[in-house]
């Protein structure tokens, strides 16, 4: 993919070219009577398709859902690739982003963020013949990730002398692993834990490290200056928190019965500051 | 692997429809054929705008063509759909700027097709048919077409086949064609990426290879009738002894 940059930087063009948002978003979903949101649809457990039914499931489409139902309107989910998350929706091709999402200061001066709905940190996976067991120990060796992220600066940062090589996917980079074409595979933990869960037999040749590389807060995106809509997307959220249907949800895909296999939430949907 | 068939061969197949939008290898199907029954007159009139004896037409055409066989599809689809709206302010659904694009790009490689297949039959045959006093447009129907239509054939195949392979770039506006609908498969089963690409070449590889046979049986026929009409009327020459 040597268009990739070129893309990036499209994009990018076009973002600056597009025109400010001129209506009030909020009013706008009501007249329609619908409100679509962005996801990914290929980051289990946040969302993915569900072979069963063929439809969208996961953590961020209960979000919207909810949100849909707090606003009375209907709910379209709409797949978007990685790259083209942010431009739809400075766009407006999308009125909400429940896209996996890591909140960052960075990304503050594109659009805004709705109270932060998940805290992953980033961990790494080792295979077991490595005889690795601290992150320290990745010193000089090759280290495989996905381009683009977070996971890449954070792993330069916590091991500035390893040998960092990057993959257009995670799932390049995993399957680097497998192949022995480096010895750690950095990602957000809730991923790390959904591969593990996926390796069947070969879950025990590999170990995912206990250190964490840093702390993702994941939040939902909202156009810049979009206050109406924030205020109601944060509300929606509270709700949740507080009726304990936010938890009940992040049992439901996170929790012991799913392959990420948490068993204790760590945090609370109360807050949309974030440090990094 | 029988395991992973059986769990997601109707996605592979349909996408999310019914209850969300069509994709997979019908909705692969349904923008090639689009793409190239838009394509067809659009090409032809473009063939026939590029060799008119009015400059004020044929100039802007062969300019078009010129720029649209110079660019990647890739890029104009990625442009189509980003770009534009940020100008227009018009907001243009995946499936339309794909389609759109692939009318386009087909249009524009048709119709040096349909000029080749038009210039390699002798002036003569239209000179001909006009002289019998037909009209400019009738003489192209009657006349030029039936036979650039048959001596064309193989390349139209050749430029059918490639648009259903190129439907594929859809995915980087994330259509939900076949390429992207496997690509989401190979990301939910993580472990049979061999196998899973394995069937999306498969699939392609009937769809080009099925149409290659279609085209392959209708030269035959077409030869035949050539031959046939031949054979009745031995003592007329038929328009298609040119060289």
């Amino acid at each position: 993919m040597r268009y990739a940059r070129f893309m990036t930087s499209f994009i990018l063009l076009a973002t600056l070219l597009s025109p400010l948002a001129k209506a009030d978003q909020l009013a706008d979903i009501k007249k329609k009577g619908e409100i679509v949101v962005g996801v990914l649809g290929t980051d289990e457990p946040n969302s993915f398709i569900d072979p069963a039914t063929r439809k969208i499931v996961g953590y961020d489409v209960d979000l919207s859902e909810a949100i849909a139902k707090k606003l009375g309107v209907k709910l379209t989910l709409k797949q978007l690739s990685v790259a083209a998350r942010i431009p739809e929706l400075e766009q407006g091709r999308i009125d909400l982003l429940a896209a996996s999402l890591t909140h960052n200061k960075e990304r503050e001066a594109k659009i805004d963020f709705s109270l932060t709905t998940l805290v992953t940190g980033q961990r790494v996976m080792v295979r077991k013949d490595s005889g690795i067991t601290a992150v320290s120990q990745l010193a000089g060796k090759k280290v495989l990730t996905v381009k683009g992220g977070t996971q890449e600066p954070n792993i330069r940062k916590a091991v500035p002398t390893a040998d960092v090589v990057t993959f257009e996917t995670s799932l390049q980079a995993f399957i680097g692993l497998q192949q022995g074409k480096g010895l750690g595979y950095v990602n957000d933990e809730v991923s790390l834990f959904n591969n593990y869960g996926k390796l069947g037999d070969a879950q025990k040749d590999y170990v995912i490290l206990p250190q964490n590389l840093s702390i993702e807060p994941l939040a939902l995106g909202i156009r810049k200056g979009e206050l109406g809509l924030k205020k109601l997307v944060d509300d929606a959220l509270r709700e949740l928190e507080k009726s304990g249907e936010a938890e009940k949800l992040f049992f439901k895909w996170y929790g012991p019965n799913s392959k990420v296999k948490f068993d204790k939430r760590t945090f609370r949907i109360d807050s949309d500051k974030v440090d990094g | 692997m029988i395991e992973v068939i059986q769990t997601y061969w109707v996605y592979f197949l349909i996408g999310q429809f019914p209850d969300g939008p069509l994709g997979g290898l019908t909705l692969t199907i349904v923008i090639a054929a689009g793409g190239l029954l838009l394509a067809f007159p659009l090409g032809f009139a473009l063939a026939i705008a590029r060799m008119s004896p009015w400059p004020i037409l044929s100039w802007p055409i062969t300019g078009m063509v010129y720029v649209v066989r110079g660019t990647p599809l890739l890029m104009v689809l990625f442009w189509a759909y980003f770009f534009l709206p940020s100008i227009t302010g018009q907001k243009i659904s995946q499936f339309s700027t794909m389609l759109g694009a692939l009318v386009l790009f087909n249009a524009a490689y048709l119709s040096e097709i349909f000029r080749a297949g038009i210039q390699a039959l002798s002036t003569g045959q239209f000179e001909a048919a006009r002289s019998l006093g037909l009209s400019y447009f009738a003489a192209l129907r009657l006349v030029v077409m039936p036979q650039v239509m048959r001596n064309m054939l193989p390349s139209l195949v050749n430029q059918f086949v490639s648009t259903i392979k190129d439907t594929s770039l859809g995915y980087i506006i994330g259509l939900s064609e076949v390429s992207f609908i496997a690509s989401q498969i190979n990301n939910l089963v993580l472990t049979k990426p061999t196998e899973i690409y394995f069937a999306l070449a498969l699939a392609y590889f009937t769809l080009c290879f099925g149409l290659s046979r279609i085209a392959f049986w209708l030269e035959r026929r077409l030869a035949q009738d050539e031959s046939r009409s031949k054979m009745h009327r031995p003592s007329k020459p038929t328009l298609l002894e040119q060289p």
